[in-house]
């Protein structure tokens, strides 16, 4: 997953190598969950100081882009669920999002999927989009959202037939 | 027919992924991890269509609410989790038109024995920067007070009142229900407090159950609690955005906050349920709350 993070590393080094190996893996997490890119990197950089301020506690250094993921992940349930974020971007033009997304690209197929896919509850989107985006075993993702192998297989079963019901209402 | 729309999800996420170009922040996270003084402030500032006054007059002390000191580690066979982990609740920001309030979330969060600190680190990892750059670094439980000191080295940054107020409330109610006790909470840099956990700052209407993504069975009943014009709490149940089922129901008044409930009977599905207030003077929306659940 990553080199050598031990616990001698410092913060700061921890910080940059992480920031080299996932920013980009975390910000596109961020935006799949969010449907907001420039929302999406707020969150990840977020993840990243509080990964700082408490690396020195973490027993486990190995476990940060677990740390770093589950902190997006429930970053973007914050934002999402408040519109505090969507407030501090009120200046600027918020681009980036759904509908130019599904205007542009690859055709209305893949905006109905997302579309589908934002409509289903949080806790099912966020399993299908770890398993599926970034392939995690169901370990990984029961470890990224604190909760059991069990519910991971719940919300992974559920949120396809959500899915399901919404991409084909007829079947 | 599930082997397809698996590996159709595959290819749609991965090419909405690709599409995303994240643009560079390491330079931001620096200024806020190393303090480096040639960085310019890091945070926009937050803006609010109206201005939120937070600080309440007169502090109803002992209204009933939510101290959940429910710590049980969620999820039993997450051993691949290297370090232990804690439930706990923090106060988020939220904001009905204009008008800041807290509302209590449950989160889970390392456990790494100081249950105080790790329920402040919690806070901070949901984007919660009072005017500082600097983090966290110890909760002090003292006899008089609550400090929370953060790092040093940390700048001033542009703050509005209103949000710091907030924000130091957010803090107040996450260390109080952490700690169980409703010392003062204060800190020295940024100059936070003392300040106490204000009823007055909570969302007029708040639901406690069900839980946002539990799965319960019908007939549901949905309870919570609430301070309001004359008591008036309404509420609806919608399904994609359609509502299925409304009415209203009582809860608690002038100052008094008080539990409101409601049953509905619902087939299985997943339903969002909205509890509210609104002006009595222009129908004005005042208040919410929403959860989103599962009737197996």
């Amino acid at each position: 997953m990553h080199s050598d993070l031990g616990p001698a590393t410092s913060a700061d080094q921890a910080v940059e190598q992480l920031y080299a190996e996932h920013w980009a893996a975390l910000v596109r997490l961020g935006t799949l969950l969010l449907r907001d890119q420039r929302a999406a990197e707020d969150v990840a950089q977020d993840a990243f100081v509080a990964l700082h301020g408490r690396w020195g506690r973490l027993r486990e250094p190995a476990s940060a882009v677990a740390y770093l993921r589950r902190s997006v992940v429930n970053g973007c349930r914050s934002a999402q669920r408040r519109a505090v974020v969507a407030d501090r971007h009120q200046s600027e033009p918020r681009g980036n999002t759904a509908s130019a997304e599904a205007s542009v690209l690859a055709g209305e197929r893949r905006a109905e999927v997302l579309a589908a896919l934002a409509r289903i509850p949080r806790r099912q989107r966020e399993v299908l989009v770890l398993r599926h985006w970034l392939d995690l075993s169901e370990a990984d993702i029961a470890a990224v959202l604190r909760i059991s192998r069990g519910s991971v297989k719940t919300h992974s079963s559920r949120g396809l037939a959500a899915l399901r019901l919404r991409l084909e209402p007829d079947a | 027919m599930n082997r397809e729309l698996d590996s159709e999800l595959r290819t749609v996420l991965r090419s909405h992924a690709e599409s995303v170009q994240p643009t560079d922040h390491l330079g931001a996270i620096r200024a806020r991890t190393q303090n480096d003084p040639a960085m310019q402030w890091w945070r926009r500032p937050l803006v609010l269509a109206g201005g939120a006054a937070l600080v309440a007059a007169s502090v109803v002390v002992g209204s009933i609410l939510v101290a959940r000191p429910d710590s049980r580690p969620a999820g039993s066979d997450t051993s691949v989790a290297a370090n232990p982990q804690l439930e706990v609740t923090i106060f988020e920001l939220g904001q009905v038109n204009g008008q800041l309030w807290l509302y209590p979330e449950q989160v889970t969060t390392e456990d790494t024995g100081d249950p105080a600190l790790d329920a402040v680190l919690a806070l901070s990892a949901t984007g919660w920067h009072p005017c500082t750059t600097a983090e966290v670094q110890a909760v002090e439980i003292g006899a008089r007070f609550v400090t929370v000191a953060f790092g040093a080295g940390g700048r001033m940054g542009v703050c509005l009142p209103d949000v710091f107020a907030a924000q130091a409330q957010q803090l107040a109610w996450t260390v109080r229900t952490a700690t169980e006790s409703n010392r003062p909470v204060r800190s020295n840099s940024p100059d936070i407090g003392p300040v106490k956990a204000d009823p007055e700052v909570l969302s007029p209407v708040l639901i406690e159950s069900p839980a946002d993504e539990a799965t319960v069975s019908s007939p549901v009943r949905v309870t919570g609690t609430s301070d309001t014009f004359e008591a008036n709490v309404q509420w609806q149940v919608l399904r994609d955005g359609k509502v299925v089922d409304e009415g209203f129901t009582s809860g608690g008044t002038m100052g008094e906050r008080g539990p409101f409930q409601f049953t509905v009977d619902l087939p299985p599905g997943t339903y969002t349920a909205r509890a509210y207030a609104t002006s009595a003077e222009d129908g004005r929306l005042v208040a919410e709350d929403t959860k989103t659940f599962t009737v197996r």
